[in-house]
């Protein structure tokens, strides 16, 4: 029996570069180590003023003593609970305005026509105007924020809907599915995946809105969110406190980042429905 | 079941005036711009009770669209179509279709999910459907692969899952429209072999569309054959006495297949048959 | 592996040195008479003084050598901004905003104040006859540590027991912004200044409070400018304060001449009457003017005090006396 001739020698395995061969979270730990180390370095080394630059070390105790003793946790809440709230209200708004727009060719219009006019306003342009109609009160925000979200949503559910695999939709016809049913079962799984691309890019742009509105909207004390502990910081000269709001904000980014990566990893991934 | 001289199963065919599905001078087509496009210029014949009617013909002939008109997807503009004795017009679970594509299953259901679905929208208890899913899963020989996902399956075993969700809703036909076109030489011959056998086990009637004559000799009792666009029925020919692949008739009607489907524009009544197969 | 962190680091030191190199060759001194001064300041009638001055030029004649900018900016914070990082030699801010950042270590202090101003918190409901009724309602001040917001918080303890009662409801707005929402009842009350003040008592408003019950006279808007500069050019701080104290001067014994310059800056609306009514107001049943002209601040220490209990200084330490809190030329005035 032939063995394998010993002298023909392997091909060489090309070396796996080094830094590619660490997992991601070290890739991601080291740099972020050096981006401190950087930020640190710049302010040692080029002595800015204080009122305009924070230490990564005031920050992060600015942080903690925020978060530990509610002067930071409160405005954070804050804002996460409206920006919920006014996404929430986007996404009911949008559906319904979808399931009309789909079910009949007047919806469709209809939406492609609103959306064409009030995408582009950026929510903070709409606020003064939000302002006189619902008062100086958090409706306001939320109404800033539902249309800063509608719209990418309806954007992404109409485009998931008409891209849809057209057999699964004559599948759904020919096993006997009503229309609702197909929207429900059929049209929406399989619209999944630019539902959540969607409801990512609705909350980013949340996000920027609400906190230019409430440095617009200046609601004071026990209701101020995010955006005015940043403000506030601002009046009373306390540099490492916008750092720190900036870092929170910056560290929530990533949060729920990773949250809409594992909701994907559940769904649209496991699915097959997307590249991870 | 009888058994034919080659060993292979005949299957006793319904008597000709229990028609399950009627087919009678059907005349399909499709607006492009502003014209009328005949595909199928006048379609009749009919599918009898528990037979495998093979729906053969040349590229654009109309026989994907008739399936279709079959299923209720589209109406006829002319002529009627009959399923059980009902003109049917929309789609249902009755007609169960097997399509060509293999995303044809829900990609975010499991494989067993996606053969209960359909079943629970029929009003199937959920323990009743997904006892019957494993059921029919196991007749296709896809038990192991119950929870996974579609994604996850090969070409083959996607269309397996396609039957075997068409055959759970237990139609009064199974449509399909060449679910093996896609598919490798080999994984293909398996996939008819299989078919085979799983029709024969559920006495199913099959209405099957394909441009392949091997694939219709190998699964069909009768073939109707359509001619080119705007098409009619060239001729019905029943293999169910044929013998085995190594036989002269089988030869034969491979060459007789060969040559209507050849035909042009020509009328087919013009052309002589010589019984072997030479013109 | 050795080769891509080594570039790496080399790459972030890089960065680095040229964020350093651009900072350090980014900041200038100057010399003798200042080269460049901008003054900035907000809309309102309280920078009256400064307005007279720049309409007149008298800076720039005095310092032909001087490029002189004249900034209006909308609110106060681009000021202080402006102030701390050298852009801006002389802001006009507040009194509130001044003490904070004093108290912060910012390096400044007051080289003229601008005047005395009696500030009036206005509410159109007239359900609401004082502080006591605003509990629960919405208030708006300029900001936060506006001296308007300070007074509020004196009243709120004065008449409600509690300095913050009022904290939670609170709305920092813009002047002219505020105003428009309290006219269209918007908010409950506007704490503010003139002329507003006066221009919502016209529309309907009435007074709720006045900040000088709480405080006595005090100052409403001083002019900062930081230790450095002061240093730097001594002889042109000096010069400020007495144009200011010049302009002051104008206004008492020549209100129609301040007027007509007041009109000019503004286009034309409002006319120099009503410049001069505003200036020089004095409502039937007041003890003397809203606004007072003068380069004496009163107050100061007050109002620091009062902001050092209730928080807003940070905790940090208290100016010993008023001197602490100006420069020399205002020393002469004895404030308070």
């Amino acid at each position: 029996m032939a063995t394998a001739d010993a002298t023909v020698a392997m091909p060489r395995r090309p070396a796996a570069l080094g830094w590619a061969r660490l997992p991601l979270w070290v890739r991601r730990t080291i740099l972020f180590a050096l981006l401190i180390a950087g930020w640190q370095a710049y302010v040692s080394l080029a002595h800015p003023n204080p009122f305009f630059f924070a230490t990564p070390w005031q920050t992060a105790k600015e942080i903690w003593d925020g978060f530990a003793h509610g002067s930071l946790a409160r405005p954070t809440w804050t804002t996460l609970k409206i920006l919920l709230e006014g996404v929430g209200i986007g996404i009911l708004v949008a559906a319904v305005l979808t399931a009309f727009a789909t079910l009949t060719a007047v919806g469709d219009d209809l939406l492609a026509l609103l959306t064409s006019i009030l995408n582009p306003l950026p929510g903070v342009a709409v606020l003064p105007l939000a302002m006189l109609w619902f008062g100086i009160s958090t409706k306001a925000i939320l109404f800033v924020i539902a249309n800063a979200t509608i719209w990418p949503i309806a954007i992404a559910v109409t485009t998931g809907f008409k891209t849809a695999n057209q057999t699964l939709v004559s599948v759904g016809r020919n096993i006997g599915l009503s229309r609702v049913r197909q929207i429900t079962d059929v049209l929406a799984p399989a619209a999944l995946p630019y539902v959540i691309t969607g409801v990512k890019t609705a909350w980013a742009f949340g996000w920027r809105t609400i906190i230019a509105a409430e440095l617009v909207f200046g609601v004071a004390g026990e209701n101020g969110g995010l955006g005015f502990y940043i403000n506030n910081a601002r009046n009373y000269f306390l540099t490492s406190r916008m750092f720190a709001g900036l870092v929170v904000i910056a560290i929530l980014g990533v949060v729920f980042e990773t949250l809409f990566g594992m909701l994907e990893r559940r769904t649209v991934v496991r699915w097959g429905m997307k590249t991870s | 079941m009888d058994e034919g001289a080659t060993g292979i199963a005949v299957r006793a065919a319904g008597d000709a005036g229990t028609a399950i599905v009627r087919v009678d001078g059907v005349r399909l087509g499709y607006w492009v711009d502003n014209a009328f496009h005949t595909a199928v210029g006048n379609a009749t014949f009919d599918v009898r009770p528990r037979e495998k009617m093979i729906v053969i013909g040349p590229s654009g002939c109309g026989k994907s669209t008739l399936l279709k008109a079959i299923a209720g997807f589209i109406a006829p503009v002319g002529g009627s179509i009959a399923v059980a004795g009902r003109r049917t017009l929309e789609p249902g679970p009755d007609r169960a279709v097997v399509f060509q594509e293999f995303d044809q299953l829900f990609p975010w259901r499991t494989v067993l999910d996606n053969v209960a679905y359909p079943l629970r929208v029929n009003g199937r208890s959920r323990k009743s459907a997904r006892e019957s899913a494993r059921e029919f899963l196991e007749l296709t020989h896809l038990g192991p692969a119950a929870e996974r996902y579609p994604h996850q399956l090969s070409g083959g075993m996607k269309q397996r899952v396609a039957i075997a969700r068409a055959l759970a809703l237990e139609p009064t036909v199974l449509l399909m429209d060449e679910p093996f076109g896609a598919l490798d030489a080999i994984t293909r011959q398996r996939l008819q072999a299989e078919l085979n056998r799983i029709v024969d086990q559920t006495s199913v009637t099959v209405m099957f569309v394909t441009h392949s004559i091997e694939e219709a000799l190998v699964l069909g009792d009768r073939v109707v054959v359509l001619a080119n666009a705007p098409s009619h029925v060239i001729e019905i020919v029943d293999l169910r006495e044929l013998g085995g692949p190594e036989t002269v008739e089988y030869s034969h009607m491979r060459g007789h297949l060969r040559a209507l489907l050849a035909v042009d524009k020509e009328d087919a009544l013009d052309e002589e048959v010589n019984p072997d197969g030479d013109r | 592996m050795k080769t891509r962190l080594t570039v790496l680091a080399a790459a972030l030191a890089a960065v680095t040195l040229a964020a350093f190199a651009a900072v350090a060759l980014a900041g200038n001194r100057a010399e003798g008479p200042p080269s460049k001064i901008t003054v900035a300041y907000q809309p309102g009638l309280g920078y009256a003084p400064l307005i007279l001055m720049k309409q007149q030029k008298l800076i720039e004649k005095k310092y032909p050598g001087t490029k002189v900018e004249w900034k209006v900016l909308a609110s106060g914070t681009p000021i202080t901004n402006g102030v701390i990082s050298g852009d801006i030699e002389i802001g006009a801010v507040g009194t509130g905003p001044f003490l904070v950042g004093w108290a912060r270590g910012v390096d400044w202090k007051v080289i003229a104040p601008l005047n005395l101003g009696d500030l009036w918190l206005m509410a159109k409901d007239p359900n609401i006859k004082s502080v006591a009724d605003l509990k629960g309602k919405r208030v708006a001040t300029p900001t936060n540590t506006s001296i308007q917001a300070v007074v509020l918080r004196k009243m709120a303890q004065v008449k409600l027991g509690d300095p913050k009662a009022l904290d939670s409801t609170l709305l920092a707005m813009d002047h002219p912004d505020g105003m428009q929402a309290l006219l269209s009842g918007q908010i409950d009350a506007h704490f503010t200044s003139p002329p507003f003040q006066f221009q919502e008592k016209v529309r309907g408003a009435h007074i709720v409070g006045k900040s000088y019950n709480y405080f006595g006279a005090h100052t409403f808007l001083v002019s900062v400018m930081t230790q450095k500069f002061y240093d730097d050019h001594t002889d042109f701080a000096k010069f400020f304060y007495n144009q200011v104290a010049a302009m002051h001067n104008l206004i008492k014994k020549n209100p129609d001449k301040a007027a007509h310059i007041l009109q000019d800056d503004a286009g034309g609306t409002p006319t120099w009457r009503q410049f001069k009514q505003w200036l020089v107001a004095k409502d039937p049943g007041l003890k003397g003017p809203a606004l007072t002209w003068t380069t004496r601040p009163l107050g100061l220490m007050r109002t620091a005090t009062f902001m050092s209990k209730t928080g807003q200084l940070g905790g940090s330490r208290l100016p010993p006396s008023w001197r602490e809190l100006v420069f020399p030329p205002v020393y002469p005035t004895k404030g308070s």
